[in-house]
């Protein structure tokens, strides 16, 4: 197959060296070499964020905040740090913008959570028709709370928005909208910067759902002029259990506290609680500090390796596969966006998506099949579900080679 | 064993012919009941239609429709072969049978006209596409309210 004529930005990434930074990917599966194509679903950890967890608890943990003594103060500093590192990495104004949750569904129930005091009957929260079930589900919540309306922006059979009819549907009733950045189902980058624009113009505040786009192109929260943005540790080479909310100064002074406990409160008495100051009002309860740590150093990696260079090599690869998979009998490909990040999702003629992936597995081939917590998504396609194959900074040629190789015995197994 | 002698044990011959042209597809006009089971982590969905007589009281009329994977249309194919003509009673113990033997301990006998589907036992993550036309046969013979 011929070289695809997609012009680099940033310096070539020595992806043989960068797979050796992860362990896992050492090992082999099912007799195969191990081509891991589900990172839109949890990437793997390098070792340096391995290494940096086991540190922490080998030498430096204790509970934050709370002690005076030497550890406490240890944990504290590393929390801080790793906020810090945050910030840098998202391009946030100030460092208590910067709050820490479980993940990008943990942060978009947060807003959910908290933002509702103020809606009401007949007030409406756009989003669109591709988002992950994270992002429907909390709204649909608030919604059934506050007699509020979520109004749905379609989307055409490739993948792509519609402009006209998300500008149509931002409305003098619209509270908040929330979209995701790219789509994990389909890989479509929405016009998020744009879609904000237009939002702001009309003092709507916006959410975006950045759990597939952080760990593959650089992020400047202030560029994009979204009030709040949501990611997880696990989708970019992170731990599981930590994520992120960023949210702008203003938007969070003005949101209530989500849960109640140590740590987000200044004083209590049975009487009256004074809130504690940003972010630390929304972490209630001891952190997850090890995650945190571990964030951080997952972030720290991401950046010795450059963030123009890991999005300039994941588009070569996408654009690789897309022709590889392009020239296979009886595939098509879902999701046909002009502006993708690392997703191809997929279907094969005759073949269950599920049965697809036990062939592929047993290849040494990891993909996710299924509806990819996006059903709606799916029934607008027509589709129950799909195999996705989605990168991460570590895959390369070898990787497409092999789910090609894997989809051809899948057909010669089960194609009709 | 080798990949293909795993992945030809797991979508047998037998397996592949009832997925690709099952037995009894199709929705029944006069069931005497129905029922249908979704698999929540797939969408994979089926409806069972039984037909009764009443003395003695027995499935004489069996199909099925819906979607699902090789496997669940395979199970689905030879479930509604295998309890027709079955006593409610039977119908149900054969499923129960087949669930225990697809995901119990130890190793009960798959029922001998299940046996293609023995493969499956090796891939706990599809297992429950084995079993979801027998949930929906369960549901058809045992209403939620009669059973609790
Ligand atoms: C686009 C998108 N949003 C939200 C989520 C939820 O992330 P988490 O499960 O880490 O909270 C995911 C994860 O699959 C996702 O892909």
């Amino acid at each position: 197959m011929s070289e695809p004529a997609v012009t680099s930005s940033g310096p070539a990434l020595d992806v043989a060296a960068i797979r050796q930074d992860f362990p896992i990917l050492r090992q082999s599966m099912n007799g195969h070499r191990l081509a891991y194509l589900d990172n839109a679903a949890s990437t793997q950890r390098p070792s340096v964020v391995i290494d940096a967890i086991s540190t922490y608890y080998s030498r430096d943990h204790a509970n934050v905040h709370r002690g005076v003594h030497t550890l406490s103060q240890r944990a504290t500093d590393a929390q801080e740090a790793a906020r810090e590192i945050v910030r840098q990495f998202i391009g946030a104004a100030d460092r208590r913008e910067i709050i820490f949750t479980r993940g990008t569904t943990d942060s978009v129930n947060l807003v959910a959570g908290t933002l509702g005091q103020s809606i009401g009957p007949g007030d409406e929260i756009l989003i669109t028709h591709m988002e992950h079930h994270s992002n429907i589900v909390p709204w649909q919540m608030l919604c059934e709370r506050t007699g509020a309306r979520l109004v749905v922006a379609p989307i055409d059979s490739r993948g792509e928005l519609l402009m006209g009819d998300f500008l149509e549907r931002l409305g003098p009733r619209t509270r908040l909208v929330s979209i995701v950045h790219v789509s994990n189902a389909l890989g479509t980058v929405l016009p998020v910067e744009q879609l904000a624009a237009e939002a702001k113009r009309r003092g709507i505040p916006v959410l975006i759902d950045g759990a597939q786009a952080v760990a593959h192109t650089r992020i400047d929260v202030r560029a994009l002029g979204c009030d709040f943005y949501a990611f997880s540790g696990h989708k970019m080479y992170g731990p599981t259990g930590i994520g992120v909310l960023y949210g702008r100064l203003d938007r969070l002074e003005r949101l209530p506290p989500y849960q109640g406990g140590g740590e987000m409160i200044l004083s209590v008495s049975f009487e009256k609680t004074e809130w504690n100051e940003l972010p630390y009002k929304f972490e209630a309860g001891t952190p997850h500090i090890a995650g945190i740590v571990g964030l951080g150093a997952a972030i720290t990696y991401l950046e010795s390796l450059d963030m123009n260079a890991v999005a300039s090599h994941e588009s070569l690869v996408l654009d690789y596969g897309r022709r590889a998979l392009e020239a296979i009998d009886g595939l098509t490909l879902v999701g046909t966006a002009k502006h993708k990040a690392g997703v191809l999702s997929f279907v094969v003629d005759g073949i269950h998506s599920h049965d697809l992936g036990t062939v592929l597995d047993h290849q040494g081939v990891a993909v996710r099949t299924g509806h990819h917590c996006a059903m709606p998504l799916m029934s607008f396609l027509g589709l129950s579900g799909t195999a996705r194959a989605s990168l991460a900074v570590y895959n390369d040629r070898d990787d497409i080679d092999q789910l090609v190789e894997a989809i051809r015995i899948a057909i010669k197994l089960l194609g009709r | 064993m080798t990949d293909s002698a795993a992945m030809t044990r797991l979508y047998r011959d037998a397996v592949l012919a009832h997925s690709q042209a099952p037995h009894n597809f199709g929705a029944m006009a006069s069931a005497d009941c129905q029922a249908s089971a979704t698999n929540a982590l797939c969408g994979d969905h089926f409806t069972v239609y039984l037909r009764l007589s009443r003395d003695p009281r027995r499935i004489v009329g069996t199909s099925f429709d819906g979607h699902g994977c090789a496997i669940s249309m395979a199970s689905a194919s030879l479930l509604t072969d295998l309890v027709h003509g079955m006593s409610e009673g039977e119908a149900l113990d054969t499923g129960r049978r087949f669930a225990a033997a697809m995901s119990g301990p130890g190793d009960s006998e798959v029922p001998e006209p299940l046996r293609p589907l023995t493969g499956v036992r090796d891939y706990p993550a599809r297992i429950r596409c084995a079993l979801l036309p027998w949930a929906a046969l369960e549901r058809a013979l045992r209403p939620a309210d009669e059973s609790n």
